[in-house]
């Protein structure tokens, strides 16, 4: 089959004299669809693997194969960039001067018409739930709202692949609960491989794989979740999960829940 | 805080240093003019204090001394007056030389009693017997003349179209002597075409104490002369003044473009830093402390750009000062209080330039700052109801829009307020001549048509030639307004002759014979005068017997008297001025022109449509005013830059995501450069706004505005765009380029 991503004996050394090898012999298969967390400790080089993965860096030695094509081999860059890829940053990098529909189409100005960008703009942000905001400056928007319409900006161009560099670092919890279950959603419905970068556990388990980095390493690599299990975390978040941790019970009943069950459940999310 | 000051200063080093030197070209304007105004002064003190004389007299109301006449057998009767011991009669005047376009000639008697100061170094004065055994008329070089110009004694000196035998070299001290040449009193009147006439008379008088009672008989005896002091003489030059006017207005130029430059550069500072300047809030700094802490970087700057408008300054006297020091431009007259001056106006530009941007920053309200995430409007703006990327980032980023557009609608419109002026001269030219004549004819080889002068005999000459059908004189000429420090041009015609049925007269009659004039409607106006009264000019009295309407403001800012008493006002009897010539066959007039050329090479021939652009006076102009122009467009330039290198700079997270986004290289330096080109063509149509508003603040200068007036062409107006848009182009180009080279990850890393 042919990976998303595949790289072969990826090393990427900063410094001449004193290198810091941010990246060290990294082998890594993902596959198309998946749903992937890369966390670790500041300066274990999960940034670089995002940035060689996207083609805004070049590792110093190693392949990187991006659906089977050899990214050395890729003539251009910028073309590839703005097709196969899109970027989710931890602030949201919206160019402050335009609005929510302007700043999905910025990546579409070179591939498509005035009113092919336009239509797909608007229905980029009405699936990212923003369509009451098309006219907004990000000024006027809420961090959240900001993350989706650059949710929405990444998805432009239909890439393959999307890579998000702590996308909730500037989010509360919930918020950034909402977030990463909006982007869930896009990965089942869309098919779009999701590779995140975080520090948070939450945000991690939210996802389907969780591979770990130190020292520019990989040291870990797990497949995490069921869908059924998923569901159970994402309900506590939920009004039900809200009114369970709080223990109102009168609430729980009133929604038609029997005591046994509220009992189950409460285990279910303890843990 | 002196090193934090500096530490923000040296953070931006490219922009930095572009402030600076545009800040050092306004100082440095400022010194080198100046410079130019002292020695020019100086010359004049040099001249008079060293002359030994106790006092000057002279045509009242001249301009220049060169341009002062009294006849020259006043001295006789002087030298019989009981107080007075020494008398000697002087004519200065301004010729071109094989090398220099001005160069000055003065004459004496060979017997003068101040030629004593002229130390002659080698060769001999004008009193040996060498002297009268030289082939061709002597002349004496000034030691600077004769350095800059290669001359040693026995080697000839041609003057317009004379040429003279150099007998000795001088030098007394003075700039305008050392730089020029010293003829006999008779060669120098035939030279400049004064015959029995002298500029001044140098009297030295028995008795200091004597003064006030010859004073007396002198005011009585010549009531039409003036009598001064040689102090008091040489404070009195109005080319001084001319040029004083001059360094203002173009310093005050530089400075109001460095200005606006420097403001905008420290706005960029501040909002740039508005995070940071929220954190220092928070730790405590007071409003007061992050004032000062701007203030002091714009001050720091401003200071430096003078320090280095001195060297620019002083660079520029070295670099030019052999055409220079034959105004007294030499390094040695860059006087400390100059200096002074230069460095307080750029204090105060500092100053005013960080004032705003300073108090902008310590009004920031700390909580707002630290949230601040650069560039954008936070959503206060309102978006401008069309167009695309370019038209927003200008509209919402307005301080910054409005700062540039300034300094470009300034650039280009200083520029094109001055085009305006000589083109308006040019025209004013081209109206009185075109309409009678197909040619136009003035002295060859003269640095200004002020100084022209043809002999009659010439003109008869020239009416003989068999294509002509006839030639009208006219004498040229300006005096001080009596009373005012307004100009007074003088045109002289003979009553009969084709020339003077230009004029439309409203109101009495054309003058028809001597001691009769007429003039503008706007100068009778100005003086309160009606026809039937008595017009005094230099002293001279003349019956006003018509007021006519020109539509060139400088004829109706003058007079016309007839063509012998306007040789006599500036005592040139016999000279004029310049002829008008009327053809039989029109189509013949380029040939004559050449015809006239090579037969009388005393005179310079052109068609009437050419004669304005081939003016002296109008290439001069023309040529001060590309200068100013270079430096206009030099500051314009710097300021533009400087803004855009900011604006990319705040923007290079922006550039770091578009690239990321699959933008190319090529279309970052194309959305940047769009932005940068419609900031040109605004600030293009800003500034022919704002030119043609300057145009008219300059007539309203109280002594030469009423005689200027602006005229434009669509080919003016066109070039100031494309200044404008050259300006908006190359300022962005590069700063957009050092962008679009960054790499993507280090643009997105940028703060």
């Amino acid at each position: 089959m042919t990976w998303t991503v595949e790289t072969r004996d990826l090393c990427r050394i900063y410094g001449n004299g004193d290198e810091v090898r941010a990246l060290d012999n990294v082998n890594l298969k993902i596959a198309p669809g998946e749903f992937v967390a890369i966390m670790g400790p500041s300066g274990s080089g999960k940034s670089t693997l995002l940035n060689v993965l996207g083609a805004l860096d070049k590792p110093t030695s190693g392949k990187v194969f991006i659906n089977g094509d050899d990214l050395s081999e890729v003539k251009d860059l910028d073309s590839f960039r703005g097709k196969t890829v899109g970027f989710i940053f931890q602030l949201h990098n919206l160019l402050p001067t335009l609005t929510s529909v302007e700043n999905v189409e910025i990546p579409m100005l070179h591939y498509s018409s005035a009113k092919e960008r336009r239509e797909r703009s608007m229905k980029l942000l009405e699936l990212v739930g923003m369509s009451h905001r098309l006219d907004h400056l990000p000024g006027q928007l809420s961090g959240g709202q900001r993350q989706r319409v650059a949710i929405a900006r990444a998805l432009a161009n239909r890439p393959s692949l999307v890579l998000a560099d702590e996308p909730t670092g500037n989010l509360d919890s919930v918020n950034g609960h909402e977030l990463i279950k909006l982007m869930r959603e896009l990965n089942e419905s869309q098919g779009t491989t999701f590779i995140l970068v975080t520090h948070d556990h939450e945000v991690a388990a939210q996802t389907r794989r969780v591979i770990r980095m130190g020292d520019g390493k990989i040291t870990g690599d797990e497949v995490i979740n069921s869908p059924v299990e998923q569901d159970l975390k994402d309900m506590k978040y939920s009004l039900i999960g809200q009114a369970i941790a709080d223990g109102d019970l009168q609430a729980l009943e009133k929604a038609g829940l029997n005591p046994s069950e509220i009992k189950a459940l409460q285990r279910i999310l303890k843990r | 805080m002196l090193k934090i000051i500096l530490k923000n200063l040296l953070r931006r080093k490219t922009r930095t240093l572009l402030t600076v030197l545009g800040i050092s070209i306004g100082s440095a304007a400022i010194i080198g003019l100046g410079t130019l105004a002292e020695g020019f002064q100086a010359g004049y003190n040099g001249m008079m204090s060293g002359s030994k004389a106790d006092l000057v007299l002279s045509q009242p109301d001249s301009y220049d001394i060169s341009m002062s006449t009294v006849k020259e057998e006043i001295g006789e009767e002087l030298l019989a007056l009981p107080e007075v011991s020494k008398v000697s009669g002087m004519t200065e005047g301004i010729v071109t030389t094989e090398s220099v376009p001005y160069f000055f000639v003065f004459g004496y008697p060979e017997d003068s009693f101040i030629l004593s100061k002229f130390a002659i170094s080698e060769g001999v004065g004008f009193n040996t017997p060498q002297a009268g055994s030289s082939k061709g008329k002597p002349v004496l070089l000034g030691s600077q003349a004769a350095e800059s110009m290669h001359k040693k004694v026995g080697d000839t000196l041609r003057l317009t179209q004379n040429v003279y035998r150099i007998i000795g070299i001088y030098q007394t001290g003075d700039a305008f002597e050392d730089s020029g040449a010293v003829l006999k009193l008779e060669d120098s009147q035939a030279l400049l075409g004064k015959a029995r006439q002298v500029s001044l008379f140098y009297i030295q008088l028995k008795d200091p104490g004597m003064k006030a009672s010859f004073q007396e008989r002198i005011s009585k005896r010549y009531p039409d002369l003036l009598l001064a002091g040689t102090k008091e003489f040489a404070s009195k030059q109005g080319m001084v003044d001319a040029l004083k006017g001059t360094v203002w207005a173009i310093g005050g130029m530089a400075i109001l473009i460095g200005g606006v430059g420097m403001m905008n550069s420290q706005l960029m500072a501040v909002f740039e830093r508005t995070r940071e300047i929220g954190v220092l809030r928070a730790v405590g700094w007071s409003g007061r402390r992050v004032l000062f802490m701007i203030l002091g970087e714009s001050v720091l700057v401003s200071l430096t750009g003078g320090l280095v408008g001195c060297v620019l300054g002083w660079l520029f006297l070295t670099a030019f000062a052999s055409v220079l020091q034959y105004f007294g431009g030499s390094v040695g007259n860059i006087k400390l209080p100059l200096i002074a001056q230069a460095f307080s106006v750029v204090l105060v530009l500092g100053i005013i330039g960080g004032i705003y941007p300073a108090w902008k920053a310590s009004r920031l309200q700390p909580v707002e700052a630290i949230r601040y995430e650069g560039g954008g409007s936070g959503g206060k703006k309102k978006r401008f109801p069309f167009g695309g990327m370019a038209v927003q980032s200008l509209w919402q980023r307005s301080t910054r829009t409005a700062l540039t557009l300034g300094g470009i609608a300034l650039t280009v419109g200083a520029i094109l307020s001055l085009d305006g002026i000589v083109q308006g001269m040019v025209h004013a030219m081209n109206q009185m001549f075109l309409t009678d004549s197909e040619i136009m004819i003035r002295q060859a080889g003269i640095a200004d048509t002020g100084y022209s002068a043809i002999d009659e005999r010439t003109g008869a000459r020239i009416s003989s030639i068999p294509e002509v059908a006839s030639i009208t004189g006219l004498v040229f000429t300006a005096v001080m307004t009596p009373g005012s420090n307004g100009f007074f041009v003088v045109q002289g015609y003979s009553p009969n002759s084709f020339g003077i049925q230009r004029f439309n007269v409203v109101e009495g009659r054309r003058i028809e014979g001597n001691r009769e004039i007429m003039i503008g409607r706007m100068m009778a106006d100005s003086m309160k005068k009606q026809v039937g009264q008595s017009i005094e000019l230099g002293n001279s009295r003349f019956k006003l017997v018509g007021i006519y309407e020109s539509s060139v403001s400088w004829e109706e800012m003058g007079g016309v008297m007839t063509l012998r008493d306007a040789q006599n006002f500036i005592g040139k009897p016999r000279k004029v001025t310049m002829y008008a010539v009327k053809l039989k066959d029109p189509a013949t007039a380029s040939a004559t022109v050449a015809k006239i050329n090579t037969e009388l090479p005393d005179v310079h021939a052109s068609l009437s449509g050419e004669f304005s652009d081939e003016m002296p006076d109008m290439q001069n102009s023309k040529a001060m005013v590309d200068g100013i122009s270079i430096m206009a467009i030099l500051l314009g330039g710097l300021g533009m830059m400087n803004t855009m290198l900011m604006a990319v700079m705040e923007r290079t997270r922006e550039i770091g995501v578009l690239r990321s986004m699959g933008w190319r290289r090529r279309s970052v330096l194309g959305m940047i450069v769009n932005e940068s080109l419609l900031l040109g063509v605004l600030g293009g149509l800003v500034g022919i706004l704002t030119g043609i508003a300057m145009g008219w603040l300059f007539t309203l200068e109280p002594t030469m505005g009423a005689a200027l007036s602006s005229s434009y062409t669509l080919p003016m107006f066109v070039r100031s765009l494309l200044v404008a848009v050259l300006l908006g182009g190359l300022g962005g180009v590069y700063p957009a380029y050092r962008a679009s080279l960054q790499p993507p990850v280090e643009a997105l890393r940028y703060e």
